[in-house]
């Protein structure tokens, strides 16, 4: 414990402490004692150690600085941006298609040069054989 | 709660999250003592201060997966700075074989000193830079930062018994390396505590 631990019981571990409470030291221990007790003293005259005035400064400068969690107004925000990327070319889908959609359904309004009326005049025509010789065609 | 009111526990659980406050809370309760350790370890403070910084990481890294299992952070923290002394006088040795041990004894006066105090600071300093680092790293936990035989182990990873051979050892060594200065040291402490 003296060569250990010192001079000083109070360092002493204390079971040790309780231990060796009673027992009184011989000779040689009490001059090995007196040894140990210089050698503390001169311990304690050893440099202190000052932490410099900016330890904590730069101890907290390694601290990873973390982005704050996002609130939830974050959470909508990133949410509308990230469906508005795709929004210009669904966009045009839409556009394509509804104009095909509404020329299909007034289709039948549209006029047609002449010659193209009467092709289509004719097309729509029915034709009936009239049974005469000639073999004209009557047309209804 | 304010931090400083926390449990280490919960301020290491807080850092792991990001939180700043918790994390100086911690630097504030800790940091000086582990740079007593990593000074009287390492003999410098350029590089005791490093050492507090990389414990510093070490803790920061592992703070989301803190577990205490019983065990007190001052501890853990005091074996990463001991193992981060040891490794770092390892790789002095390695990178400057020549300049193996740390010369930075400082001697100056303090304002607050005499000459004679000054004069056997230095002496005592340099006997204790002339121990082999585990030595020194046993005497700062148990004589400087007065660490419980078991604490000082855990922190140098070592057995009790192992500690306290390491302490002998340690202290014989610097009875040998004073016995010359002794009675000039021990004389000016006289001469101290009479004035």
């Amino acid at each position: 414990m003296l060569t250990a631990y010192g001079a000083d019981r109070a360092r002493w571990p204390a079971d040790q402490r309780r231990r060796l409470k009673s027992v009184s030291l011989d000779e040689r221990l009490t001059e090995e004692e007196a040894v140990e007790r210089e050698l503390d003293l001169l311990l304690g005259a050893s440099s202190e150690p000052k932490a410099p005035a900016d330890l904590h400064a730069k101890v907290m400068a390694t601290f990873p600085r973390m982005p704050a969690r996002p609130g939830i107004l974050d959470d909508i925000k990133t949410l509308v941006r990230r469906m508005a990327r795709p929004a210009p070319a669904g966009a045009f889908a839409a556009l394509g298609f509804a104009g095909f959609m509404i020329g299909a359904m007034t289709n039948e309004g549209v006029s047609l040069p002449p010659e193209r009326e009467a092709y289509a005049y004719a097309e729509d025509a029915a034709f009936e054989f009239s049974g005469e010789e000639d073999g004209a065609w009557d047309v209804e | 709660m304010e931090p400083s009111f926390l449990s280490d526990d919960a301020l290491v659980e807080q850092a792991g999250q990001g939180d700043a406050q918790a994390a100086t809370a911690l630097v504030e309760r800790h940091a000086d003592k582990i740079f007593a350790v990593c000074f009287r370890t390492l003999r410098d403070r350029q590089h005791a201060e490093d050492a507090v910084q990389e414990t510093f990481v070490n803790l920061w890294t592992n703070a989301s997966q803190w577990r205490s299992d019983g065990g007190k952070l001052e501890a853990w923290l005091y074996r990463v700075a001991v193992n981060n002394c040891l490794s770092m006088l390892r790789k002095q040795r390695r990178e400057a074989p020549q300049e193996a041990a740390p010369e930075q004894v400082d001697g100056r006066p303090r304002p607050d000193d005499d000459y004679l105090a000054a004069e056997r600071r230095v002496l005592i300093d340099k006997a204790l830079l002339a121990l082999p680092d585990r030595q020194r790293a046993a005497i700062a936990l148990c004589h400087f930062e007065d660490l419980s035989n078991i604490d000082a182990a855990a922190a140098m990873e070592i057995s009790v018994e192992a500690l306290e051979s390491l302490l002998s050892r340690g202290r014989r060594k610097l009875r040998a390396l004073l016995i010359d200065e002794r009675d000039y040291l021990t004389g000016m402490m006289r001469d101290d505590t009479a004035n």
